[in-house]
């Protein structure tokens, strides 16, 4: 079982600056082939003026933090028994090549489910103009507890 | 032709995706995302940790089935949210099926939003992703 005490902890910010061939190289590991991720011309003629990321690539820049939780000495997670159970992103703006986007995760719930644990863990992530493009909400579960 | 919020009716179904998952998708998966663990990338690893042999990335099928919905949309900046649920285990050789039903439409403060629950499932029925949920601005 997890301390509840750990409900509520933040993790620092990390940083991670949005890159077109890097967008477009997860756009196309998803086998996705929109002209908004691919096409220069296209995504200038579009109503956001630009190429835009692929949705899901909040699971590169809104995800990365986790690593800070997942190593916390303090937490002690057992990470072999880790698994990720779900996942939820809430996109409020449309992320763009160049920005710089800042992601906080912290520890919104620790449950228990059975013989497993299970740990809420909340990212968001604000672009360089402070403002808030994507929230993420994963749980991950500890098979047999931690 | 593009979606229209009028024309859509609780219980229409969106085009479904289907691919036949290879070893060279989760290495290419593992280059883009950065992710590396080996039950992603070494079938030796993976079957020795009782796996037997590696297993698809779970925000790799989360990512085609948002592909799957803004497809659909043919705007990606039109999905506000998705939510899915990892419920198995996918493999190379595994032919995955996303799929997408409305299950509700609403309009507040001027935005028209359609919910969908959304699912994914093997060739054997096995459900890859449940308990979906994804939200589109039309």
């Amino acid at each position: 079982m997890i301390d509840h005490k750990f409900i509520g902890k933040e993790y620092p910010p990390t940083e991670y600056e949005i890159g077109r061939e890097k967008m477009k190289e997860y756009a196309h590991a998803i086998n996705d082939a929109s002209p908004f991720y691919h096409d220069r011309q296209f995504g200038k003629g579009s109503l956001y003026g630009d190429n835009i990321a692929p949705p899901n690539f909040a699971a590169v820049y809104n995800l990365m933090g986790c690593a800070s939780m997942f190593m916390d000495p303090d937490l002690k997670l057992n990470y072999a028994m880790l698994v990720h159970g779900e996942q939820e992103f809430e996109w409020l703006k449309p992320v763009k090549p160049g920005d710089v986007i800042t992601t906080t995760g912290k520890i919104v719930d620790i449950a228990e489910k059975g013989n497993n644990d299970v740990i809420t863990y909340e990212t968001r992530s604000t672009n360089q103009e402070g403002d808030l493009v994507t929230v993420g909400r994963a749980t991950f579960v500890i098979r047999g507890g931690n | 032709m593009a979606v229209s919020f009028e024309e859509l009716s609780v219980g229409d179904e969106i085009p479904v995706f289907s691919i036949t998952l290879e070893q060279m998708m989760l290495w290419q998966y593992a280059g883009a995302s950065g992710d590396f663990n080996p039950i992603h990338v070494d079938k030796e690893f993976g079957e020795q940790v009782g796996l037997g042999g590696t297993i698809a990335h779970g925000l790799s099928s989360m990512g085609r089935m948002a592909k799957t919905v803004t497809d659909w949309v043919e705007d990606p900046g039109r999905l506000k949210k998705l939510k899915v649920r990892f419920a198995a285990l996918a493999r190379p050789g595994d032919t995955l099926t996303f799929k997408g039903r409305v299950t509700g439409k609403s309009e507040e403060g001027g935005s028209r939003l359609v919910t969908l629950e959304v699912e994914a499932e093997t060739q054997d029925g096995v459900k890859v992703l449940t308990r979906g949920e994804a939200v589109v601005e039309l």
